[in-house]
């Protein structure tokens, strides 16, 4: 069992995806992925609609649990792990508590208020009494700019603000990695630059960040590893260089297309 | 001749000074119509959690009880119900008891099909959002899925309510005393059929247009107001707003300590 050293100049992995595959019916959507997160990084993966990116996002919190392949998350094993490899087996549940997600639709719950939302996990997960739960919630939305609207039903929020809450709901659990599916991709033009300043500040911050996006101008500022996914397979990966040379002909066609 | 004659003239007063059978009569269809209701309410939620259950005997057992609840005419089932199960098999339940039983099974069935199609109807994106954030399947029911999709059914269900209402005037044919009931025995009594019928309609009209009202209420106990923007008046609404001003005021205070952490202005 090899442990990682963690002398503070060894970058530290925190999530780490070997040989996954996953399959809808006879569609192989992943064909053997590795992905290595390091601490404090942020990944930017982009591709074509269909090429396996958010189903790949969503294997990170087994939100898919995937048919083949390892998913290790600060040393406990997720997913059905590869052949020979016997590590300590974790809960699916337990991860989810430790990685936040946003979603592309926001997916708020609707029938309670912007505060509720955000403390909701605290409560219910975390078991912290609601006084509690409720003032850090309230800072949480103050954070992203919304301790106006804590009161506010969803239905009665923007776009970019629904976009907020719903990040201010992750981050409120504290996570140790932050996933983000596509979360600009349903928003107005207008609304696109709120929510993408609320991720550049929180790339600062030093977040780990796996981001899944069509915004390329934000993977050529904040991405430190860059991943160009076509067909349920990395086409090609490397640093903020890669918007502007990439080697591969069918990242250069992709990127072509969308600018 | 005249005897005939005087029996056509209309005579409105009948029906009140009769009130107390009438009032006897609507009593136990209310209460037969909201013990059923309840029952078959929880039976139904039952029935639509094994229907939708991953278990390949659940799911077919319950699509079948389904199925056979929901085709039998109730007027034939209060009396398999009564006569050919209860009294041939010489159960010892009441008439009320058995009548009970069947509009409870048969809406059970109904109720089912309606919560299944609310639970169904609420979004896979809620489901995976509470489950991000380490929700166990049973609290994201309780706390997302449950309150979302008692929205989505509650029009169904007080239509179902009305419809228990007037359903239960069937288990007369069991002799059951209930207002159906203790009409037809005033009518046979005295012969004015219409002041009789027309008394049993005005109160069923008045039952069924009291449980509309009931379930406009409830619907619209489901708006969501922000209570810090909107003029609320009830003293909940109140303190809640208050609290969260507080709660604002607190925050606000709080920003100085660490401002690094705000990931927006406003």
């Amino acid at each position: 069992m090899s442990e990682t050293p963690t002398n503070g100049s060894e970058p530290q992995p925190v999530v780490r995806l070997r040989d996954i595959h996953k399959s809808f019916g006879s569609n192989h959507v992943l064909k053997g992925i590795d992905l290595t997160v390091h601490k404090g990084e942020h990944v930017v993966i982009f591709g074509p609609s269909g090429s396996g990116k958010s189903t790949l996002l969503r294997t990170v919190n087994l939100l898919e649990i995937p048919d083949s392949g390892s998913v290790w998350f600060e040393g406990k094993e997720y997913g059905p792990g590869v052949d020979g490899e016997h590590l300590p087996k974790g809960k699916a549940r337990l991860l989810r508590q430790e990685i936040g997600m946003v979603f592309q639709q926001f997916n708020l719950f609707p029938h309670i208020t912007a505060l509720d939302n955000v403390a909701l996990a605290l409560r219910r997960v975390k078991r912290i009494p609601r006084p509690e739960a409720e003032t850090r919630a309230a800072a949480y939305l103050d954070r992203v700019g919304l301790l106006d609207k804590l009161a506010a039903y969803p239905a009665q929020l923007s776009g970019g603000q629904q976009q907020r809450v719903a990040i201010a709901r992750s981050l409120v659990m504290e996570p140790k990695v932050m996933l983000f599916d596509e979360p600009t991709s349903a928003l107005d033009p207008e609304l696109v630059g709120e929510v993408l300043a609320v991720m550049r500040r929180l790339a600062e911050t030093g977040m780990t960040m796996v981001v899944v996006t069509h915004e390329m101008g934000f993977g050529e500022e904040v991405g430190d590893q860059n991943i160009f996914m076509d067909d349920g397979a990395v086409v090609e990966q490397g640093g903020r260089g890669i918007y502007k040379d990439a080697q591969e002909p069918r990242t250069r066609e992709f990127l072509r297309s969308i600018l | 001749m005249s005897g005939v004659l005087a029996q056509a003239t209309f005579r409105p007063e009948f029906i009140w000074d009769n009130r107390h059978i009438f009032l006897d009569g609507v009593w136990l269809t209310v209460r037969i119509a909201v013990v059923a209701f309840a029952l078959a309410t929880a039976l139904g939620l039952v029935v639509a959690l094994l229907r939708m259950s991953r278990s390949r005997i659940l799911g077919p057992i319950m699509a079948a009880y389904i199925n056979v609840f929901r085709a039998i005419p109730l007027l034939v089932f209060v009396l398999f119900v009564y006569y050919g199960v209860a009294i041939h098999f010489s159960f010892s339940i009441s008439a009320i008891q058995a009548g009970v039983l069947a509009l409870t099974l048969q809406y059970s069935a109904w109720l089912g099909e309606i919560f299944r199609s609310g639970i169904q109807a609420v979004a896979d994106g809620q489901r995976q959002a509470a489950m991000s954030v380490g929700m166990s399947r049973p609290q994201t029911f309780v706390r997302v899925v449950m309150p979302q999709a008692t929205r989505i059914v509650t029009p169904p269900t007080g239509n179902m309510f009305i419809g228990m209402i007037k359903d239960s005037s069937l288990v007369y044919i069991i002799g059951v005393p209930e207002l159906l009931r203790v009409s037809n025995l005033l009518a046979n009594r005295t012969f004015r059929y219409f002041e009789v019928y027309l008394g049993t309609v005005i109160v069923y009209l008045i039952l069924t247009t009291a449980v509309y009202f009931m379930f406009k209420y409830i619907e619209r106990r489901f708006q969501l107001v922000d209570v810090l923007t909107s003029k609320v008046r009830s003293p909940f609404a109140k303190r809640r707003a208050a609290r969260l001003r507080r709660l604002q005021d607190e925050v606000l205070a709080a920003r100085d300590t660490e401002p690094s952490v705000r990931l927006a202005t406003e």
